[in-house]
């Protein structure tokens, strides 16, 4: 099982995306810090987390993984919701182009399930509104 | 003698009864099991409650079918599509699930469980630590991954153990 096409199918377009926008707005992954110092404006935390990897199949050349996105959007406090909500909803027309792209031979292929969320909130202690979406994966490497 | 239709039909409805109580008790051992345990508290407080017919008793894990409510099984009961809801009765079950923030202060003994993450607390959602300053010793811990209530339900973990309840309970009844 390649775990790190796994990450890399489902994280690189996130990323790209978040990338591309102007300004770029900076995306944080596993396993790096919790909260980034000097916190930016706005930020996105992307976690995907790995469930069952493996599955009986009738043959024994395909590997097949399942697991969770949890895609969180920081944006600025008492400056509304519209912001957060673009963010998230950049999250959102990543993960329907990934859904909608082809299976190709030899290559891993990955199916994201329904999306659970957006939920808001404005947690006391950063100064930040946060916008969260989580959704399951299924992946597959032959 | 053969069975009458009558009673075959209850069988299978006290099956499908018996698998969803199995399915619900495999649910919480997991919940318990992968969820975050430093006293215990949080692993011994998931319950099974079927709305109308009530909770089943608060027990402990590992959780058996005794701790889940029993079902009705007559034809109106079922009809009415009863269902087994799973919750964690401390009021701090939001933030140890990830879902909220929460107030996490170390209670002075060590965990029951084995602890995931160590360093000092950056925030107030349950995995928001960080390194710990250099030379300075680790202040917070965790003792569950992050996001693990959500990539439990979403990564096959509860699918998993829906099919081993019904399995369960079948092999049971054979």
């Amino acid at each position: 099982m390649n775990y790190q096409s796994i990450r890399a199918k489902i994280e690189a377009p996130l990323l790209t995306a978040y990338n591309s926008q102007t300004p770029p707005v900076p995306v944080y992954f596993d396993n790096v810090t919790a909260v980034p110092p000097d916190a930016p404006k706005e930020y996105v935390r992307i976690n995907t987390a790995f469930g069952l990897t493996t599955r009986s199949t009738l043959t024994g050349s395909l590997d097949h993984a399942r697991g969770a996105i949890i895609v969180r959007c920081f944006t600025a406090k008492g400056a509304g919701p519209a912001r957060c909500q673009e963010l998230i909803a950049l999250a959102k027309t990543v993960i329907d182009a990934l859904n909608s792209t082809g299976k190709t031979a030899d290559s891993t292929y990955v199916r994201i399930g329904e999306i659970t969320g957006p939920s808001f909130q404005s947690p006391d202690t950063i100064p930040h509104f946060v916008g969260r979406i989580d959704a399951s994966w299924q992946a597959t490497s032959g | 003698m053969a069975k009458p239709l009558k009673q075959i039909n209850r069988d299978i409805r006290r099956q499908v009864q018996s698998a969803a109580r199995h399915a619900a008790a495999e649910i919480m051992n997991d919940l318990a099991r992968i969820g975050p345990n430093w006293s215990g508290e949080f692993a011994n407080s998931w319950v099974a409650d079927a709305p109308g017919v009530g909770k089943g008793k608060q027990g402990s894990y590992p959780y058996t079918i005794r701790d889940t409510p029993a079902l009705p099984d007559t034809i109106a009961a079922v009809k009415r599509n009863p269902k087994l809801s799973i919750v964690n009765t401390t009021d701090y079950a939001m933030a140890a699930m990830d879902l909220e923030e929460g107030v996490f202060e170390n209670p002075g003994f060590a965990p029951k469980g084995e602890i995931v993450i160590e360093g000092r607390r950056v925030g107030r959602m349950r995995t928001d630590i960080a390194e710990p300053e250099d030379g300075k010793e680790s202040t917070s811990f965790a003792t569950a991954q992050p996001d693990w209530f959500i990539t439990y339900i979403n990564g096959g973990g509860l699918q998993k153990s829906l099919e081993n309840g019904i399995k369960i309970a079948f092999a049971r009844s054979n």
